[in-house]
């Protein structure tokens, strides 16, 4: 519930991947207009375009530290946020890509504004996935579509569809559980491989991509087979798709549900 | 903001300026005022040079999640 006496609110807006042409027109509206401004920006060169747009922007990546719990930053994060909608200005939460996917202070601080009262909002905001799909030029509706972070799925043992694309974010860090590491290793990627060939050949063709950050740079889309995956080189920000092996199929018994039959799709 | 870092912004939201950069990259560099350096390092897409020649001081950390943030 919502006070109309409390001054004080907060919109969460995406900056998008590529520097300063993926935000809404609407997101940047809000931007501008904004008392306060915070964000979680990748680069000094998206701080430098944010600033311009609004010279009240303040980086809270003096929160991330050394050997700091990262729950803790986020939390800090986040309260640094709610301390100045209390104060009652209007705040910008100002995150790349979509403020809402794999990003969770805007979720923590909408959550507790709203409990406190203020009004506080997310609006949607261009994402890696979308970027993906562009660069890539498949439709995830065709086939479908599951996305994983690559070691909540190898440690999670869930199983995959192989009709449909399979995105795993975070791959140059799978396996990765130590928190003090921005890297995975040999012995890790050669796991990896192991679990996908559950479902996958060997030689089934994969696809690293990374999104480009700035206009001058051109997305990283490399295609190899599976059991090559520990040679080649990954970074932070690598993604792997997987295409399907297989196509779908209609099921009969499912179609005995809605009282149809193979023969009714020619 | 570097003349570097405003073509950069630029060519983010400007269809025409980008068009004329992929057409011509060198040419709408240099009328976009870049000097050598910025246009040897676009040229040669080393990405890290070109955000140190606009400025930068290097990656933030881009790492959002960590398997001991997910609900297992």
């Amino acid at each position: 519930m919502t006070n109309n006496n409390k001054a004080g609110s907060l919109t969460c807006i995406g900056t998008g991947i590529t520097l300063a042409g993926q935000i809404t027109t609407l997101s940047k509206n809000y931007l501008e207009q904004a008392e306060s401004v915070f964000g979680i920006l990748p680069d000094k060169l998206s701080e430098d375009w944010v600033k311009s747009l609004n010279p009240s922007y303040q980086s809270l990546q003096y929160l991330y530290a050394e050997g700091k719990s990262r729950r803790q930053t986020y939390q800090d994060m986040t309260e640094v946020v709610c301390q100045a909608v209390r104060d009652g200005k209007k705040v910008v939460l100002a995150l790349y890509g979509h403020p809402g996917i794999f990003a969770c202070v805007g979720h923590f601080a909408i959550e507790r504004l709203k409990g406190e009262g203020y009004e506080a909002q997310m609006l949607p905001g261009v994402s890696a996935d979308a970027c993906l799909y562009a660069d890539l030029g498949f439709d995830p509706g065709t086939t479908g579509c599951q996305a994983y972070e690559a070691t909540q799925f190898l440690f999670s043992g869930v199983p995959l569809n192989t009709s449909a694309y399979t995105i795993l974010w975070q791959i140059g860090l799978a396996g990765e559980h130590t928190l003090k590491t921005f890297k995975t290793t040999q012995d890790n990627l050669e796991a990896t491989v192991r679990i996908l060939n559950k479902w996958f050949p060997l030689d089934h063709e994969m696809i690293l991509y990374e999104a480009p950050f700035i206009p001058v740079q051109s997305p990283r889309i490399d295609r190899f087979k599976l059991k090559d995956l520990p040679q080649m080189d990954l970074t932070s920000i690598s993604t792997l798709v997987i295409p399907p092996l297989t196509g779908l199929k209609l099921d009969k018994s499912s179609l005995d549900e809605f009282g149809l039959d193979i023969t009714d799709f020619g | 903001m570097s003349i570097l870092n405003k073509f950069l912004t630029e060519l983010g939201t400007n269809a025409k300026l980008l068009e004329d950069y992929k057409a011509e990259p060198v040419a709408t560099m240099k009328a976009a005022g870049l000097n050598e350096d910025e246009i040897d390092a676009v040229q040669s897409a080393n990405i890290a040079k070109v955000k140190e020649l606009a400025g930068d001081g290097g990656e933030y950390p881009v790492v959002v999640h960590n398997v001991k943030e997910h609900n297992l």
